[in-house]
């Protein structure tokens, strides 16, 4: 095998396919995840926005292998390609057991940053510790050289004095400063794909920003494939080359940020977008989602989104749309796009908004000094 | 204007900590803001900045080192008499941000709602307190059977609509809402706002709205102040702060918001800004008046540099 074998970028790197898992809860199944289909390609951003119990960290947390006891995986696959040696290999992650996960891919092959530093981090292990420790297990390094390694890694995310952070306790440091310290123990590894969960929603909006751009900068010099899992459209405009819109356990729409953002097709997508202030809004009200997501523990019957849907269609009510193909990579699940399906235009407002941001771009992009 | 227009005053309010014998920590060190009744004034910034105490200072769960704060006229900051301290605790309350910590999980709604009631003997039987209590949660949009459930059989939205009906229940004019909706998802988010100003409307409430999230204190406020380590860098009218942000900690603040733009947002610098190298001296700078409803602490010299 020579070593142009390689994973090029733009190869896909990590395949969800059709995934769907339950959990056994005392008032019965409660279908968390009612397949989804998401590929991760080498070198790229994928975020997943969705709210609270659409499913988004139950996705990720299959890939980590750190299910919850109480799941069952109802049907699919994870398909993650890697090198071993000049080898390329493909696996399946869910045949994995939780022990060969731990000794063979987390943090070494997929890492993860936690939506919470401090309890991410152990409270009586100093930073040394805790950031040596995969090093030495992984990488097979002495404790010599994982200290040293350490150190650098502290520098380069962005902590003045490292020799002196290293000996540091998780609860000497600010919020900002231990998501740092969690971000250089996830990449301490170098792993090809980084998962974020919600890793700024503790965090202040400057330290977020800031963390934000560390991570896009160790997404760049270490070619990392990186999936965001975040409720903050505004995080996701920053960071994302795609964007999975996630509802009641299902992607309702994909596409490229700029497609999701400008040329939304679905009608959740719309309603995210315009429940989120903007700093131009003026008016009186915002605009919010009638209703609340369906109750999972029930069959879903048809669209789960339908009882929400201003547009329903009366289909919804009855049958699940498919994924409907927009363009190369823009696809929803709305009858709205199939052809018979009466022509639908997204809110006025929304419209206006999105018009709003373009002039802007134009004009020169930042507007505000 | 007339005096009473203002509902609170705030003047050169310090809250001092003592961790122990050899250091003060200065959380926040002489700030004056004014609220009118009525309107909603947001304090800005970030964790760290004395927002938060300042919230608790005005309410009184923590005893003011100097300063005064006049509560419809009244000195509230002193030692407190007991009427006193019943007219505050009953004419001011406050949301919390955590909904989930600051609901206590062995009691129902209809005792976490009707606490205040309580205290205060406000109802003559218990039928009127389970209407007054039933009336509320419809108030915020809730249903009346759920009087009898409890905490964890809500969601983060509903319970934060408890919290909201806890507070206005002692029918208030001041409600101090502590970052009551950055532990919510967007959508949720909205709702809250939504009901918060709703009430508004209806009860001619006065908010202090402390959040770090500025895209909705723009939307909800009238009046901001930008805190930063216990000082109070800029105040204005909220087109004050936005269209024409002077003080830099404030510019660095604003250019931090992330944009639904996928456009402008990528290509992005976020300004920063270092206290400590950027040779500005808090203590040093006064009040500059820049407009009417505008001022901002610096020295003469810094702010003949930025306005």
């Amino acid at each position: 095998m020579e070593n142009n074998n390689a994973i090029q970028n733009g190869e896909p790197i990590l395949q969800i396919q059709d995934l769907s898992v339950s959990f056994d809860t005392t008032r019965g199944q409660l279908h968390a995840i009612r397949g989804v289909n998401l590929t991760l390609h080498k070198g790229e951003t994928v975020a997943i926005v969705g709210e609270s119990g659409s499913g988004k960290s139950v996705t990720v947390k299959n890939v980590m292998g750190i299910g919850s006891s109480n799941q069952v995986i109802n049907s699919g696959r994870i398909l993650y390609t890697y090198m071993d040696g000049a080898q390329r290999k493909t696996v399946d992650l869910l045949k994995f057991s939780k022990k060969k996960m731990i000794q063979e891919i987390n943090g070494k092959h997929i890492a993860m940053v936690f939506q919470d530093p401090m309890t991410a981090l152990n409270p009586l292990f100093s930073i040394g510790y805790q950031l040596t420790e995969g090093m030495m297990l992984h990488k097979h390094m002495s404790k010599k050289e994982a200290w040293k390694r350490g150190t650098e890694l502290l520098a380069e995310v962005g902590i003045t004095d490292p020799e002196l952070c290293m000996k540091r306790y998780p609860h000497q440091l600010s919020g900002g400063m231990r998501q740092r310290v969690v971000i250089a123990i996830a990449v301490s590894c170098d792993p090809d794909i980084l998962i974020c969960d919600e890793p700024t929603t503790a965090l202040d909006v400057t330290i977020q920003a800031k963390i934000l751009e560390l991570i896009q900068y160790m997404q760049k010099q270490r070619n990392l494939s990186v999936i965001y899992i975040t409720h903050d459209l505004g995080v996701v405009a920053k960071v994302a080359d795609y964007v999975c819109v996630m509802y009641a356990g299902k992607i309702v729409e994909r596409g490229t940020a700029y497609e999701i953002y400008f040329e939304a097709r679905h009608p959740y997508t719309w309603g995210l977008l315009l429940s989120m202030p903007d700093l131009s809004t003026r008016d009186d009200r915002l605009y919010t989602i009638p209703g609340s997501p369906p109750n999972l523990l029930h069959q879903v019957r048809g669209d789960a989104f339908a009882v929400r849907n201003a547009y329903a269609l009366e289909i919804d009510f009855e049958q699940e749309p498919p994924m409907f193909r927009i363009s190369d990579t823009h696809e929803a699940a709305s009858w709205l796009e199939h052809p018979d399906a009466p022509k639908v235009e997204m809110p006025e407002v929304l419209q206006r908004r999105i018009r709003l941001m373009k002039e802007k771009v134009q004009a020169g992009g930042e507007g505000r000094g | 204007m007339a005096e009473n227009d203002y509902i609170l005053q705030v003047k050169d309010l310090k809250q001092y900590f003592y961790p122990d014998r050899k250091h003060v920590v200065k959380a926040v060190d002489g700030v004056s803001f004014r609220v009118r009744r009525g309107s909603t004034f947001g304090l800005v910034g970030e964790s760290g900045s004395g927002k938060s105490t300042i919230g608790k200072a005005l309410i009184r769960l923590n005893d003011p080192t100097s300063g005064s704060i006049l509560f419809d006229g009244e000195e509230i900051a002193g030692k407190l008499t007991r009427d006193l301290r019943r007219h505050i605790t009953g004419k001011m309350q406050m949301i919390f941000q955590d909904p989930m910590a600051s609901l206590n999980p062995k009691k129902k709604i209809i005792d976490i709602v009707a606490e205040g009631l309580d205290a205060n003997h406000l109802y003559k039987s218990r039928e009127e307190r389970t209407e007054l209590v039933c009336s509320m949660l419809e108030c915020v949009g809730l249903s009346r059977e759920f009087a009898n459930r409890y905490p964890h059989m809500f969601s983060g939205g509903q319970r934060q609509r408890v919290g909201i009906a806890r507070a206005i229940i002692m029918n208030p004019e001041v409600i101090i809402a502590d970052e009551c909706i950055s532990a919510l998802d967007v959508s949720i988010q909205a709702q809250v706002v939504n009901l918060l100003k709703d009430l508004q409307a209806e009860r001619k409430l006065t908010y202090i709205f402390i959040a770090h999230d500025l895209s909705m204190v723009k939307y909800i406020s009238d009046y901001i102040g930008v805190l930063h380590l216990g000082h109070m860098v800029e105040m204005g009218t909220k087109d004050d702060i936005f269209d024409h942000p002077i003080h830099p900690y404030t510019r660095s603040l604003l250019s931090a918001i992330p944009e639904p733009n996928p456009i402008t947002e990528r290509s992005k610098k976020v300004q920063g800004y270092d206290y400590y190298t950027s040779g500005i001296d808090y203590s040093k700078g006064t009040q500059h008046t820049f407009s009417p409803t505008h001022t901002v602490l610096c020295t003469d010299e810094e702010f003949a540099r930025w306005a």
